[in-house]
């Protein structure tokens, strides 16, 4: 194999492709990356054999086709402290040579041929969405995930199909984030009431992988993996094993609460404020809305007391909520500072209901009393 | 300066106080005459035959065919601890229980009010005698390790004062076994160098002891030189609830060490829950054959207090987090941090089943265990360790962690 490219191109679709790659595996050959050279082409593949990916390096001239593996750990650096803009990989089957016009790295050759197929995209049934409501989609549910959760099912994001929409639902059983956003179903797909539950990790990779925002990406859930397809990359990965909870059960439909709207930026700002005086045995922050202002409060035994007021639209009765501050900024610093969300609370004992008119919600259960 | 204040055979006093026709006789408490269940506590008659806590009934029936086994009334005892604990708390706040039975009372700034540590020490002892009808055993030191040594010299009813000026005198002809730490293992370490009483380890150089006992050897130096820099902590305030046993025999086998952590974790969670204290953090202490310490920690999303979960944590970070070198292991140890002060507890979206059927079965477990002993119900995987690695009763008296 041997291919000329250029060195940026390289260095980012293998920085995407290096997540994948396991540092420490019982399969060494894991611990590389595979270059796959065909007809004006250059793919990368990496995986951990629960999650893979093929990404594509733009602008690279084939001059021989051909497989070569190469070790994650040695790649890295070099494409990151090689100052050369253009550099050709030369292979052949003792040795495989990265040479620019200053450094020459001389790897050993190991068996491409042992690397472990990553699957690609070929379903002929799927969903279309635009890159950019599918990084929504990602960012504005994954940080709810509970990763070191007992409750297996918990860490991941479970992703629901309907014909013309797609909802993504992650919760750690506290608090819970659920995203819908318009798509499109192209092809049929055979039915099935399997949950699709992504792993985090995987989730998290398909966000670095997707590219120009309005690049339509593919998505093909099947009944133990989901494959996904951007205008960068395909990502492969085995679903959680589980049941996701009802989540739809806790999300309150009330008649007898109470809607506030308030705008993002000034209650950031003012929770980041009340949040000072708190630490890790003392998270709530007291959000207490009044006639024409909300007052936040937090007082945590030697360190300190705290009152922030600013003001809102409210008319109503008072009333009063504690929330985890960590889990009212989580859901914050995914949205825009000037976007207006709007509150439905109904009492200290009742989950806390933030929306927005984009699809999306965020529910929170407080911290009350022991009883 | 400090006192430590132990009661004399606890249980089988309160039991000959109330019942006259006792005195005299050997009083078991624990155990049933047919010869099941463990022995609790036992008076001095009784222990003139070989009868003491712990001890398997049946043994103790064989040792002394004619003792009178009581069943244990730990309810009551816990009431008589409670009335004890007020004579304390007269002289001063800083009180700190060990059990049922014995405490540290840190009197320094009493001796203003009610006279020197010594008097006050009288006080108390005398007026246990004359409210409670009850003896203690009493010992006044400047630390605690030492008033826990002079409480145990002249047991029972004994008082013995060690001045600050003369700690050295007092400890100098003691055996080693004295020494907190010193258990069998280390005891046979210090028979093969020829070391017997506490004097003759103090002269041996600091170094010499490192090799010998890796980190512990500072701290055994420490000890012989009768420094003891451990605060008295009145429990409420306490910034960990820890507990932790050294093995007769360092332990080799996992699920013995499994479950020997369920035991401590037991013991743990039943002493949070008699406090209403819920703690965030798990920590664990694993001491391996060569003497090195490892301790770790994991924070829980939730305060807890249930036995299961802190069991399961530290199991966790057993299995999980400690050198994958296979090395004997001689002493665990399973605490908890992070007691949240605020009351509030975070609501859950889903029901938790599974964190209310264990926390009903620790109220239940504690209520038995309550009323017909600690030994009266046990988890069966925690008694899958043999009972003749036991040492003792692993000592509640330890706030090790962040040592």
């Amino acid at each position: 194999m041997k291919i000329v490219c250029e060195r940026e191109h390289l260095l980012s679709a293998f920085q995407t492709a290096a997540l994948v790659s396991p540092t420490r595996s019982p399969k060494p050959i894991l611990r590389n990356v595979k270059f796959d050279s065909t007809e004006g082409s250059l793919v990368l593949m990496a995986t951990d054999l629960e999650v893979g990916i093929r990404i594509e390096v733009p602008q690279v001239e084939v001059l021989e086709r051909g497989s070569i593996v190469l070790p994650t750990a040695q790649l890295g650096p070099i494409l990151k402290e090689m100052i050369d803009e253009r550099l050709t990989i030369d292979a052949d089957p003792q040795r495989i040579i990265i040479q620019g016009d200053r450094s020459r790295f001389v790897l050993p050759a190991q068996n491409a041929d042992e690397f472990p197929n990553v699957l690609g995209f070929e379903e002929q049934g799927y969903f279309e969405i635009p890159a950019r409501l599918l990084r929504e989609l990602i960012r504005r549910t994954l940080f709810a995930a509970d990763v070191e959760s007992a409750r297996y099912a918990l860490g991941g994001v479970l992703l629901e199909f309907q014909p013309e929409r797609m909802i993504a639902v992650a919760t750690d059983g506290r608090r819970l984030a659920k995203m819908e956003a318009p798509c499109q179903e192209v092809g049929t797909r055979e039915a099935d009431d399997m949950m699709t539950i992504v792993p985090s990790r995987a989730m998290q990779l398909i966000e670095r992988a997707l590219g120009d925002p309005d690049s339509i990406v593919h998505v093909s859930a099947r009944r133990n993996d989901v494959l996904v397809r951007s205008d960068r990359a395909t990502i492969y990965s085995r679903l959680v094993e589980g049941r996701f909870p009802r989540w739809r059960d806790v999300l309150p439909q009330r008649q007898d609460s109470v809607q506030i709207d308030v705008i993002v930026g000034p209650l950031y700002s003012a929770l980041r404020q009340a949040s000072i005086v708190t630490d890790d045995e003392s998270r709530g922050i007291d959000f207490e809305f009044q006639e024409g202002s909300l007052v936040l409060t937090a007082a945590t035994n030697q360190i300190g007391q705290s009152r922030v007021e600013f003001p809102i639209a409210y008319s109503g009765s008072p009333v009063k909520i504690t929330l985890d501050h960590r889990f009212v900024a989580d859901f914050l610093r995914v949205l825009e500072p000037e976007k207006t969300v709007s509150l439905d609370i109904q009492n200290n004992e009742a989950a806390a209901l933030f929306t927005t008119d984009d699809g999306y919600g965020y529910v929170v259960m407080p911290l009350a009393r022991e009883a | 300066m400090i006192l430590h204040v132990d009661m004399d055979a606890f249980y089988a006093s309160v039991e000959e106080r109330d019942r006259p026709e006792l005195v005299g006789k050997p009083v078991i408490v624990g155990g049933t005459p047919e010869g099941r269940g463990v022995v609790a506590a036992a008076n001095y008659v009784a222990r003139r035959f070989g009868v003491h806590s712990a001890l398997p009934a049946v043994t103790a029936k064989r040792l002394c065919p004619h003792g009178i086994f009581l069943r244990p009334r730990m309810e009551y005892y816990a009431e008589v601890s409670d009335q004890i604990r007020a004579i304390f708390e007269r002289y001063t706040p800083l009180v700190e229980p060990l059990s049922l039975d014995e405490a540290f009372l840190d009197v320094t700034g009493s001796e203003q009010l009610f006279g020197s540590a010594v008097r006050i020490g009288q006080t108390i002892k005398q007026e246990i005698r004359d409210r409670l009808r009850l003896v203690a055993s009493v010992g006044v030191a400047p630390n605690k390790f030492l008033a826990k040594i002079a409480s145990d010299l002249r047991k029972p009813d004994g008082f013995v004062v060690v001045e600050p000026d003369r700690v050295q005198e007092f400890l100098d002809p003691l055996p080693v076994g004295r020494l907190w730490g010193v258990g069998k293992v280390t005891g046979r370490v210090f028979d093969t160098l020829g070391i017997h009483t506490i004097g003759q380890l103090r002269r041996l150089p600091v170094d010499m002891l490192q090799r010998h006992f890796g980190n512990c050897g500072d701290h055994l130096w420490q000890l012989s030189h009768g420094t003891d820099p451990r605060p008295v902590v009145p429990e409420q305030e306490a910034k960990s609830i820890s507990h932790e046993t050294t093995f007769a025999r360092d332990l080799e086998d996992v699920d013995a060490m499994r479950a020997w952590l369920l035991e401590l974790s037991e013991q743990v969670g039943c002493r949070m829950r008699r406090h209403g204290l819920k703690g965030r953090t798990v920590n664990l202490k694993v001491r391996f054959e060569d003497f090195h310490t490892i301790t770790r920690a994991q924070s829980r999303p939730e305060p807890t207090d249930v036995t299961h979960e802190i069991w399961q944590a530290a199991a966790q970070m057993f299995a999980e987090r400690l050198p994958s070198r296979r090395l004997r292991v001689r002493l665990l140890g399973v605490g908890m941090s992070g007691f949240g002060q605020t009351g509030l507890r975070q609501r859950s979206l889903f029901p938790e089943v599974e964190e209310q059927r264990h926390s009903r079965l620790d109220e239940v477990a504690d209520q038995i265990k309550e009323k017909f002993g600690q030994l009266s119900l046990q988890r069966a995987l925690g008694m899958l360790h043999n009972v003749e690695h036991r040492s003792g009763p692993p000592g509640a008296d330890e706030n090790q962690y962040g040592r």
